[in-house]
């Protein structure tokens, strides 16, 4: 049976989904895999510096720094990869039970602050000091 | 001597070597000396195609995230922990991106470099076979010479012919070297550029606590298309190479309990604006729990200009503090002569999250008495402008106290004097800056370097115009190939070229305004002269 959506009463602030969150989860885990079969084409070099002749140790600098760059990419997107299907159970758990969103605690934030006041000021009056008492 | 100067001399030889085939013959060994074009266009042109394939695999990539990002996310998932998540996609879209675009440059760079060294490798060999198969030759001619002296009109007709065929060889040998090293060159520089870019971020992306997603969704900003880390958090990642074992782990244990990445990256520039591990606790309590809206809303001036449209100014009549909406008068010296001290605190506070929040909530460590009655807590606008202002007028009397100013307290018109100047600076960038005074073009010219250099690390470096009658201070906190973005205290933020600074065309800066003096209307403030640059 399919899960319902999960709407916070009174507010547009939360909405689950979780048939479509899974082909969001899906589409993020093909990207990583992606990434990952893009990391392993940098990771073995083809040759020696030597090979690549007066170029040979720029082209070595490059190929460490974009190897380990792409690597750190391919942790990054797993990661991410990971996070979503647990931010998926936080939200589904706190639905069967108490209803509180422990999602949030994975990700983001709590309550916005309150008290503010904002509005446009008039404009302004542009000020310049004479130069020999400098600005 | 390089193999290009030993052709040359080679090449010279043979061209003045008369009718001796003594001097031809040692011309042409000389021309033989110098080995092939090194390296193997078969080995670089498959790590080139290892290059596109990567680079190929990352477009896959990109559009699954793309779709992910833009419509399945949006559609399954809404709320603040949703809004972080499409953030971090966003960001390791932005880091594929980068990866892609580094590979692909990887790819044609080398690819043009086997392409260019295996044809240049091809005319070597030919000029290398010419003179290997002219050299028995002339050896039989130098032992004819020996034997017979006297040199025949046919002698000289053949050694002529012999040595335009050596001279054309060696010159073939000579083209090939020099192609293959000016394609090197610009191989080289290519490669040279992308590797120092990546490397640069190393010490931040390996700094303990910090792991790979935060390092990409947080450490990172978009400079055009290619995210690099800040420099905030640089500085921040060399705090912590430099803190106590129990001073890393407490602050480790902070970043891990932030309820957001925000939160987190928050914590990061905090340290990187030099605020101690305990202070940045006592950050971490008032911040702790926040949205990513509140968050933006009030740790971050947001000076700079996204529309970098020239020739006209950002505005933040509409709010400086993102999205804040706080009015025009947050972020100017407001009717103040306080130029240098508005435009130095702002800049500061871009860079200073601690400092911000003092200002919009009067909490945090680096809340301190200012002498106006607010609530600590007070985030409205009347009191956010009101700290701001008190905050100004703070630095401007400390600045006109060091130069020992008449009445600092009350006085408003007399500006900063350059004790106070390298004060403010001091305080503000934590560096020591010198001033330096650009009396022509080719002084303004001359200084841009150090300006880029400047900001590039993360040093704003303010900036003085006049017109010849008045001055007035701006900043600059920014730099994007051959433009400079600059920070008026007056409320905008506009990028300017290169040649207008030289050219002492900043009019537009303040909105080509002719301030008035003694009741009258004085030039354009066009001409910079004057910068203050971090020693």
């Amino acid at each position: 049976m399919k899960d319902p959506p999960v709407q916070s009463s009174g507010s547009a602030e939360l909405f689950f989904d979780p048939d479509r969150f899974s082909a969001a989860v899906a589409g993020v885990a093909r990207a990583a895999d992606q990434i990952g079969s893009a990391q392993r084409q940098v990771d073995h070099a083809a040759g020696t510096a030597d090979d690549f002749g007066a170029v040979g140790p720029a082209w070595s600098a490059f190929h460490q720094a974009w190897a380990a760059r792409a690597d750190l990419t391919t942790k990054a997107a797993d990661q991410l990869t990971s996070l979503l299907p647990v931010a998926a159970h936080a939200i589904k758990s706190a639905d069967a039970g108490s209803g509180t969103i422990n999602a949030a605690s994975i990700w983001s934030g709590g309550p916005d602050g309150t008290g503010s006041d904002f509005s446009v000021q008039t404009s302004i009056t542009p000020i310049v000091a004479p130069v020999n008492g400098k600005k | 001597m390089s193999d290009i100067d030993t052709l040359r001399a080679a090449l010279e030889t043979i061209d003045t070597q008369g009718y001796s085939p003594y001097l031809l013959i040692r011309g042409v060994d000389a021309a033989l000396a110098p080995a092939a074009p090194p390296g193997d266009p078969r080995t670089i042109e498959m790590q080139a195609t290892a290059y596109q394939a990567a680079a190929t695999q990352s477009d896959s990539a990109l559009e699954d995230m793309l779709k992910v990002k833009t419509s399945q996310l949006p559609q399954s998932w809404r709320g603040q922990a949703a809004e972080s998540a499409t953030q971090a996609l966003q960001a390791l879209h932005d880091w594929v991106v980068a990866n892609q675009k580094a590979l692909s440059t990887g790819d044609q760079t080398l690819s043009q470099w086997a392409s260019q060294l295996r044809t240049a490798q091809q005319l070597d060999e030919q000029g290398h076979k010419q003179l290997s198969t002219m050299r028995p030759l002339l050896q039989q001619l130098l032992l004819d010479e020996l034997i017979s002296p006297t040199v025949t009109k046919a002698d000289v007709l053949v050694i002529s012919g012999l040595q335009d065929a050596a001279a054309s060889a060696c010159h073939d040998r000579l083209t090939a070297h020099e192609n293959a090293a000016s394609a090197a060159d610009n191989a080289i520089k290519v490669l040279h550029d992308y590797a120092t870019w990546a490397v640069d971020d190393v010490p931040v992306l390996q700094a303990p606590g910090i792991d790979p997603l935060t390092a990409i969704a947080l450490a990172t900003d978009v400079e055009g298309d290619l995210p690099e880390v800040t420099a905030d958090m640089r500085r921040a990642a060399q705090q912590l190479q430099a803190m106590s074992p129990t001073d890393r782990t407490t602050f480790e244990n902070l970043t891990a309990s932030a309820s957001s990445p925000l939160e987190a990256s928050y914590l990061w520039r905090a340290l990187g604006a030099g605020y101690t591990v305990k202070q940045v606790q006592a950050f971490d309590s008032v911040i702790h729990g926040r949205s990513d809206k509140w968050l933006t809303q009030h740790l971050q001036p947001a000076i700079e200009d996204p529309d970098r449209t020239p020739g006209i100014a950002h505005q933040f009549n509409a709010g400086t503090f993102k999205s804040l909406n706080i009015g025009s008068s947050d972020l100017t010296q407001g009717s103040e002569g306080d130029c240098v001290a508005a435009s130095i605190a702002t800049a500061q506070m871009s860079a200073d999250p601690v400092l911000t929040l003092a200002a919009t909530t009067g909490q945090g460590p680096a809340a301190r008495p200012l002498g106006i009655a607010t609530r600590p807590g007070d985030d409205s606008t009347s009191a956010t402008t009101a700290r701001l202002q008190a905050l100004y007028n703070n630095y401007y009397q400390a600045g006109q106290i060091m130069d020992q100013f008449p009445d600092p307290i009350t006085n408003t018109t007399n500006g900063i004097g350059p004790k106070g100047q390298s004060l403010l600076d001091a305080e503000a960038f934590g560096s020591t800056y010198q001033q330096q005074y650009l009396a022509t073009a080719t002084a303004r010219e001359a200084v841009l370097p150090k300006i880029e250099a400047a900001v590039d690390a993360g040093k704003p470096v303010p900036v003085d115009v006049e017109n010849g009658v008045v001055g007035h201070q701006m900043v600059i906190i920014n730099h994007s190939g051959n433009e400079l973005e600059v920070y008026n205290p007056w409320g905008s933020t506009q990028w300017v070229n290169e040649q207008q600074f030289v050219d002492s065309n900043l009019g537009a800066l303040t909105d080509d305004e002719h301030p008035v003096v003694n009741g009258r209307p004085s030039p354009v403030l066009n001409t910079a002269f004057e910068v203050q640059l971090p020693t």
